[in-house]
Order: C-alpha cells, then sequence, then structure tokens
C-alpha cells in the first residue's frame, strides 16, 4: 500500500512547498518545455543539476524524486529498443550494426532512445516533485487561474479544475482497490504473476470490470455527498478564492529561473 | 406522536404523507409510502430498518437531494419544496455518509473540512477558525495538514464530520456513517453523535444495527417505506415480534433475557446494553 501511495502530496514546510502553486505550475511548464529540447550531454548534466536543486529545495533526498520509476523499467526497455531498431530505415545512412527485413539496429537509432529515456525520466522527476510539493486544491487553483481567460468563450474553468483535482485525488483510491481486487482474484487462480503475456492479459478484464463499475458507484456517492456540502451554490464564482496564496517575490524568482533555463538548454 | 407543542419552531423535522419512487412509471414500486415523522429539536433519534427499506432515500428527502413527489416536509422550518431555500437547508442540515473515502474533495485534511464553507462565500478570514473548532469538536486537532486517505476509518468519518460541523448545522443526519467502520471506529462516531446531542444538536442516526439504535434517546422503526413504531429504545428494541417483521434480530442482551426466562430464570427488568445485562445477572443471587 506504501508503494501506491506513493508519488502524491506530501505535506511539508519545504521552499518548494511554500511557493505559490501557479508559479510552480509555470515553472514546471517552462522546465518541461527545457527538457524536451535538450539533446546534448552538457545539456543533460545542466538538468540533472537543476533536479538536483529542485529536489533540495523540496527536502527530498534526490533518489526519492525517481518515485515510481522503478514500476517502469519494461517501458524504458521498451522505448529504447524500438527507437535503437526502427529509428533507422536502412536509406538515411546512419550507422547500421545489424539488419533484419525492416528492423535496422542503429547507432543513431540508440542515441535516439537515449534522449527519449532520459527526457521522460527527468519529466518524471519534475512531475514528481511538483505533485509532492504541491496539494492538490493548489493544482487546481493554479490551472484554474491559468484557465481563467477561457471563461470568456464560457467555459466552466472552475469546473473543468475541480474535476481535475478529483479525479487527481481518487487515484490513490482506486490503485488501492485494483490492489485489492487484484490479490482477491489471485487468490481464485488468476494469474497476474504469470510469465505467459497471454495469461496476464486475460487476468486484466476481470480487472477492469469491478474498478469501473466500483468507480461509477463511488463518483455517485461523492456527488452526493458535494451536493449536499452546498456544491453549486455558488456556481458563478467558481470557489477556492481563500487558497489562492499572494505572490511573493521567491515565486517571481523561480519562474524565471525556470524561463532562463528553457533559454539556456533552447539556445544551445 | 402528532406533538404541537410549541407549534413549528419545536420541530426539527416535521412530514406527512411522504410518498416516493425512483421512476414515474406507474410500474415502479413506492420506496417511501405515505410516511410521516416529526422529530424534536435537540433529539437523539434512530431510524432503524433492514437494507432496502428506505431509510437513505428518506434522509435523502431531508436536505432536498431528492425532490418531494408528494406530502410537505418542513426542516429546521424549512419547507424542503422551497427553491430559493435549498442551500440554507442544506447548510442547516448537515448530512455524513457510509462510506468516509467517497465523501473527500482534497487530500488536505483543513482544506477538505472548509469545502463547504467556501461554497457558501465564508470570509476567508473566518475559515482557518470555523475549521479548527470543527476539528476540535471531532477531536481531530493536529491533523489539519495530513491527508485523509492515510487515517483510520474511524478518523476519517471523523473528518467528513468536521467538514460537516463547520457550517454550523442544527441537525445532523448520519446514514450508516458507521457501517464501514472497524469495531473501534464505529465506538468512535457514537462517541461524537452522544456528545453533539448533548450539545443540543438535533442526532438522526440511520442504521441496521439494532445494537447501535440503543444508543439513541427514540427509535423510529423503518419498514418498506412506512413507519412500523416509534418509542423509546425499551420499547421497540425489546420487541421480538416487531423486529422480526422486518427481518431484524432483537439485541443479545434481550435474547439471553428471553433465553433465560424460558429456563425460568427471571432477570429484574430487561436489558438493551452489555452493561445493562452484566448488572441484571449481578443482581441475581
Ligand atoms: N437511485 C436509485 N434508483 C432506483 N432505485 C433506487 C435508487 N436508490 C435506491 N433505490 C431503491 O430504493 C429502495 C430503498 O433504497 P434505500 O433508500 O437506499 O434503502 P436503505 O438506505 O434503507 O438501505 C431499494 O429497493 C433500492 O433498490
Ligand atoms: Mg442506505
Amino acid at each position: 500500500m506504501n508503494d501506491i501511495l506513493k508519488g502524491r502530496y506530501i505535506p511539508g514546510d519545504s521552499f518548494l512547498h511554500r511557493r505559490n502553486g501557479t508559479a510552480k505550475l509555470l515553472a514546471f511548464f517552462m522546465i518541461l518545455a527545457a527538457v524536451l529540447t535538450t539533446d546534448s550531454v552538457p545539456g543533460y548534466l545542466l538538468i540533472a543539476a537543476v533536479s538536483a536543486a529542485a529536489a533540495a529545495m523540496s527536502e527530498m533526498r534526490p533518489t526519492k524524486t525517481l518515485g515510481q520509476v522503478r514500476h517502469l523499467r519494461l517501458f524504458f526497455l521498451m522505448l529504447f529498443l524500438m527507437n535503437a531498431f526502427f529509428y533507422e530505415d536502412g536509406q538515411a545512412g546512419g550507422l547500421v550494426l545489424w539488419s533484419w527485413g525492416i528492423v535496422h539496429l542503429s547507432v543513431p537509432g540508440m542515441i535516439q532512445g537515449t534522449h527519449v529515456v532520459l527526457r521522460i525520466l527527468f519529466l518524471m522527476v519534475f512531475c514528481n516533485v511538483l505533485i509532492r510539493t504541491t496539494p492538490p486544491v493548489q493544482i487546481t487553483t493554479a490551472i484554474e487561474t491559468l484557465i481563467a481567460p477561457l471563461r470568456l468563450i464560457r467555459v466552466p474553468t472552475a469546473e473543468v479544475a475541480m474535476i481535475l483535482s478529483v479525479a487527481l485525488q481518487f487515484i490513490p483510491v482506486f490503485a488501492q482497490e485494483a490492489d485489492l481486487i487484484k490479490k482477491a482474484q489471485t487468490a481464485r487462480g488468476a494469474k497476474f504473476e504469470s510469465e505467459r503475456l497471454r495469461d496476464r492479459a486475460a487476468s486484466v478484464v476481470p480487472l477492469l470490470v469491478p474498478i469501473f463499475l466500483s468507480a461509477f458507484r463511488r463518483a455517485d456517492d461523492l456527488a452526493t455527498a458535494m451536493e449536499a456540502r452546498g456544491y453549486g451554490h455558488r456556481q458563478t464564482n467558481g470557489r477556492g478564492r481563500s487558497q489562492r496564496a499572494a505572490v511573493q517575490l521567491p515565486d517571481v524568482c523561480l519562474f524565471l529561473f525556470s524561463c532562463l533555463f528553457f533559454l539556456v538548454q533552447a539556445a544551445r | 406522536m402528532d406533538k404541537m407543542v410549541g407549534g413549528e419552531s419545536m420541530e426539527a423535522v416535521k412530514g406527512s404523507g411522504i410518498s416516493f419512487r425512483y421512476e414515474w412509471d406507474g410500474s415502479a414500486p413506492f420506496v417511501l409510502d405515505g410516511l410521516s415523522i416529526a422529530i424534536e429539536k435537540g433529539q437523539f433519534v434512530a431510524i432503524l430498518g433492514p437494507n432496502g427499506c428506505g431509510k437513505s432515500t428518506l434522509a435523502k428527502h431531508l436536505n432536498a437531494l431528492l425532490p418531494l413527489q408528494s406530502g410537505s416536509l418542513t426542516v429546521a422550518g424549512l419547507d424542503v419544496r422551497e427553491e430559493k431555500q435549498v442551500w440554507e437547508l442544506r447548510r442547516l442540515c448537515g448530512m455524513v455518509f457510509q462510506n468516509p473515502e467517497n465523501q473527500f474533495v482534497s487530500s488536505v485534511v483543513e482544506e477538505d473540512v472548509a469545502f463547504g464553507l467556501e461554497n457558501y462565500d465564508t470570509p476567508p478570514n473566518e475559515i482557518p477558525g470555523r475549521v479548527s473548532r470543527a476539528l476540535e469538536q471531532v477531536g481531530m486537532t493536529g491533523f489539519e495538514k495530513r491527508s485523509p486517505h492515510l487515517l483510520s476509518g474511524g478518523q476519517k468519518q471523523r473528518i467528513a464530520l468536521a467538514g460537516v460541523l463547520a457550517m454550523e448545522p442544527e441537525l445532523i443526519v448520519f446514514d450508516e456513517a458507521t457501517a464501514m467502520l472497524d469495531p473501534v471506529g464505529r465506538e468512535e462516531i457514537l462517541e461524537c453523535m452522544k456528545i453533539l446531542a448533548q450539545r443540543g444538536k438535533t442526532v438522526i442516526m440511520i442504521t441496521h444495527y439494532v445494537e447501535e439504535a440503543v444508543e439513541a434517546d427514540r427509535v423510529i422503526l423503518m419498514n418498506r417505506g412506512t413507519i412500523l413504531a416509534d418509542g423509546k429504545p425499551q420499547e421497540v428494541l425489546t420487541s421480538r415480534e416487531l423486529l422480526e417483521q422486518c427481518g431484524l434480530s432483537v439485541p443479545m442482551p434481550v435474547q439471553l433475557y428471553d433465553d433465560l426466562a424460558k429456563l425460568g430464570i427471571r432477570l429484574g427488568h430487561c436489558p438493551l446494553t452489555k452493561e445493562e445485562l452484566v448488572e441484571e445477572l449481578c443482581q441475581l443471587n
């Protein structure tokens, strides 16, 4: 269960905990852009330095910033192999080490695969830092602030933000439930741990049905509970205003630094 | 049952001839069938009935989560049909539901407790004070920054209750609020109910556990959308015939009292709780 609960908000009082949610989200987007434009060794070193700084500012151990990456090692391996074997089509002139039909193991492919894996890895690190230092309601408020202009074209921005936040905070509940159902069905002979892909795929279906059913029941319950507590009373105003912390100088600095980071990476 | 003393203001709930069905196509059964109910302010009432007898349906009428189809119903002095008063009604009539997990809108305790206050445009500088007072009332001071999902069942449900209390309601309905809890959590919530009742709030405990209904001052026994019996726990919960009629069984102490009587052993009077039972048994010789 502790595994499931990793990668969510951890209350604290670090520098990043105290930052304004909107500033953090904007900085996250800038860093995201910076990471996606990186393609050199010095670039990755800089990103590594920035992620170490982020870990320090959030008072997390650097290894903790990786969150659940461990569970995704197969996914990363697949990403790398896909690129390594399919990046070159045999005509482009890159150094091909081995060919078989349409499959070409190439050096440029391996380099590309490394890029893709590293970028996603760093994105996950920053995403983790954001989620661990920012309560969901603040993320919601930040999203609400950022999409506020859409109100002009009649998008119900407060509702969209509310949906996002509720969805976010139900993820661990579902994960816990999936785990429980999985155990129950393993006890009844389902083969989640089987080496054979077919067995594993077949065992997922009976897992999905109860999870979906329970999701609908939960959604219904939650809607009732929210309505009973007056949700919908101030539809026109949106909610959560009191959560909106004032923007302070460090918030602005955080954002400016992330912009600078992006410019440095992009200009390389 | 129709106490008219003091007129309307003495009554927290006053309804008569309430009928309800979920679908309007003549064939659907009546879930509430001409039910009438009156609850005085400050009473601690248990609504007891088997699964599917319409308890939750009745509860959802009390704060207009379901529309009144026929009959009349006034809660906290407000007519539930009056659309303009719906929000005030929901503030005055708080509700705690069965599954604590499905009531949280935030993963931080204090934010969740403040949810209702924000919906009611409470001035931001008042919110922290009211949140901490609500948490204090349920004995959860110090949990402000915690995540509700990491608390025990009883603690979760107390947080949900704090969210209701922050709005300063007049009556609080607990719809099977203990049904998913372990014995410790159950005890915690029962304790909260008793304290609220002592402080003069109207408390309505909805349950299908006979043992829980014992704790209330008055028991309303429901079956198939109507009220079967209404009275003190000593009157309603000792009647094997009534309870069995709706598929419930008498509390263990009453069962034992009856069994002993069959053996020719007479206790002073019929005990309802384990404590009373022990007392009676000690007085045997
Ligand atoms: N949303 C709904 N739509 C249709 N029927 C419902 C709905 N909710 C409850 N019912 C039916 O109404 C009856 C009473 O339900 P409910 O009030 O939840 O009972 P209780 O709370 O006493 O267990 C049940 O037979 C149930 O199947
Ligand atoms: Mg119910």
